[in-house]
């Protein structure tokens, strides 16, 4: 059994990994599209006095996808807020069975989330967007991604192993 | 009603991350409630972070990033020091100053103190300050620091009140003056080891470092010129804010190289999504408090205890600094904002005004011993024990805490700028 779990454990390990790298670079280049938006709204109501109509909902949408995306990638990296100060101060079983309740909470949330999520991105491939041409659920579609993302890498972690605190 | 708020404190001292522990609470609420579509949680998420507001997030986190390596923050400080370096208090005085100057351009106080500390403690330490004592100077700064604008905070507090985020950084002006001149007297009184002056400067060498300090001295000038002005939106500010600090480090300063530039991008990702991922969290629990009309219910016991306006401000100091020295800042505020906010407005608190007490409690909390996030910051910079750097840190927390205190009581000194600004009132 043991001898079979240890490559499943690496392969695991592996898609963590590649799906973090793919993250990053999508990551790198939404905060570099986001900011290449905004500074040209900037410039063209100021500079050039002819206001863009759409750079502001492409910004805002943008900041979506790199919100979601970006709560994935924290997630990788073990990077989302929470208050530690009382579980580190319990007994080792006890702080087994806190994680094991997080984990519990934060996959039940993200299940919901991501099936919430496909719903509404369904619902808003009718919608029009109002100065952008394409239709709703690109902007919407972020939510189960992000979900997914999240949900992925902390089931992942799982076999990664935690770090002992 | 209590049920989904009962099960978020739960999960939160559960370690459960916030965002999650926020949106669980919620959607144990919405499913008692029945009838209810569990999509809202997809639709409040959307809404949360569907805000052109929030965009100065990233931005100002950019910024940040960039400026700590981009040889703006050691050309402020050296400007500082040629300032204000000679008067009795010494390196103290400077730290002060570089710290109300470097917030200034910077949004975040973990940022600030990092960037401040790894240049002045070593420093402070040759002239003779001990470790723990510079240690807690550059802490008390930084925690007064919160207040001068821009900040992070005030971004993401107006974002979720509808509070004016150009009227809360000219609210902040004064009270951050105020406290910092506190520290300054706080520390001309002190004096001791080390805060002996520094030699004065010629006017021609303070000359020379304002002019090397220039294109740095420029960024808040454009930022709160713009905001208070009524040029830009906090947004656009903030990408102005990162576009410059990218220009000047990487141009002018050639400090910034692009593989660099490149993991700040990623790094500014990652911090708003965990940020946003609060928001949200915190967005879908609001939802259903106001539905459910908790505050109305929590105010009306609230007044029933007596105390009205003024006993709420003070319970309120009382639990912020509690909150937020468990977590970091935002997430702190983000959890209580639910909360709190809609019974200050029920009790006919503004929230102007209670924002920027809730900033500067951030500030003290930020620092406090021995839970303070900031302070393990600066603890590691200064090489001194936790017991020594809070022996000298908790008279300057006394003397800030006196100066919100004054915040909470004396609005005047919240609301005169914004007033004079047409910021207020809207």
């Amino acid at each position: 059994m043991r001898a079979a779990v240890a490559p499943m454990r690496a392969a695991i390990a592996r898609l963590d990994a590649a799906v973090a790298w793919v993250e990053g670079l999508a990551l790198g280049l939404l905060v570099l599209a986001m900011t290449g938006v905004t500074l040209s709204q900037v410039f063209w109501r100021y500079a050039l006095n002819a206001p863009l109509i759409w750079s502001e909902e492409a910004a805002r949408y943008l900041f979506v996808w790199v919100a979601l995306v970006g709560a994935g990638l924290a997630m990788h990296q073990r990077g989302h807020y929470a208050l530690t100060a009382f579980t580190t101060r319990l007994p080792g079983p006890a702080q087994r069975a806190a994680r094991a309740v997080a984990l519990v909470v934060s996959a039940g949330f993200l299940l919901i989330l991501l099936r919430a999520g496909i719903a509404e991105t369904r619902q808003a491939a009718m919608q029009d967007s109002s100065t952008l041409p394409m239709t709703m659920d690109l902007a919407y579609l972020a939510i189960p991604v992000g979900a997914g993302l999240m949900l992925f890498h902390l089931l992942a972690g799982l076999f990664r192993g935690e770090p002992e605190a | 009603m209590i049920a989904p708020l009962l099960a978020f404190a739960a999960f939160v001292a559960l370690a459960v991350p916030i965002g999650f522990a926020l949106g669980g609470g919620a959607a144990i609420g919405l499913w008692l409630m029945e009838g209810v579509p569990l999509d809202i949680v997809a639709s409040r998420t959307f809404g949360a972070m569907d805000s052109f507001t929030f965009l100065a997030i990233p931005f100002f986190i950019l910024a940040g990033e960039l400026m700590e390596t981009g040889g703006i923050s050691r050309r402020l400080i050296v400007f500082a020091s040629a300032m204000v370096g000679h008067i009795k208090g010494g390196l103290g005085n400077v730290v002060v100053l570089a710290m109300m100057l470097f917030s200034g351009i910077s949004g975040s106080t973990n940022a600030d103190a990092a960037a401040v500390g790894s240049v002045m403690i070593p420093s402070m330490k040759e002239r003779g300050y001990s470790g723990a004592r510079a240690g807690a100077i550059v802490a008390a700064a930084a925690g007064m620091g919160i207040l001068v604008p821009p900040c992070l905070t005030m971004v993401v507090y107006g974002s979720v009140t509808n509070t004016s985020v150009a009227a809360l950084f000219a609210a902040g002006f004064l009270p951050a003056f105020a406290m910092a001149g506190a520290l300054l007297v706080h520390l001309r009184l002190q004096g001791g080891d080390g805060a002996v002056p520094e030699p004065r400067i010629p006017w021609a060498g303070r000359g020379r470092a304002l002019l090397d300090a220039g294109w740095a001295l420029l960024l808040p000038a454009i930022i709160f010129g713009g905001i208070l002005g009524g040029i830009f939106t906090p947004t656009e500010a903030a990408v102005v804010a990162a576009v410059y600090a990218m220009l000047a480090g990487g141009l002018l300063y050639r400090e910034i190289t692009l593989a660099f530039f490149w993991r700040a991008l990623v790094r500014t990702g990652v911090t708003t999504g965990a940020v946003m991922l609060m928001v949200a969290g915190a967005n879908i629990l609001a939802w259903l408090m106001t539905v459910e009309q908790v505050p109305q219910s929590l105010a009306q016991l609230i007044a029933s205890v007596g105390g009205g306006k003024l006993g709420f401000m003070l319970f309120s100091i009382v639990v912020f600094l509690v909150i937020f020295a468990l977590l970091d800042g935002i997430p702190g505020m983000l959890m209580l904002v639910p909360v709190f906010v809609p019974i200050a407005r029920e009790l006919g608190i503004d929230l102007l005004h209670y924002g920027i007490v809730m900033t500067s409690v951030m500030g003290i909390a930020l620092f406090m011993p021995p839970i303070g996030v900031g302070l393990y910051i600066v603890l590691g910079m200064a090489g001194a024990s936790l017991g020594d750097i809070s022996r000298h840190l908790l008279p300057y927390l006394g003397t800030m805490l006196l100066v919100t205190l004054l915040i909470a009581f004396i609005p005047a000194l919240v609301f005169l700028l914004p007033d004079l600004l047409g910021l207020h009132g809207q």
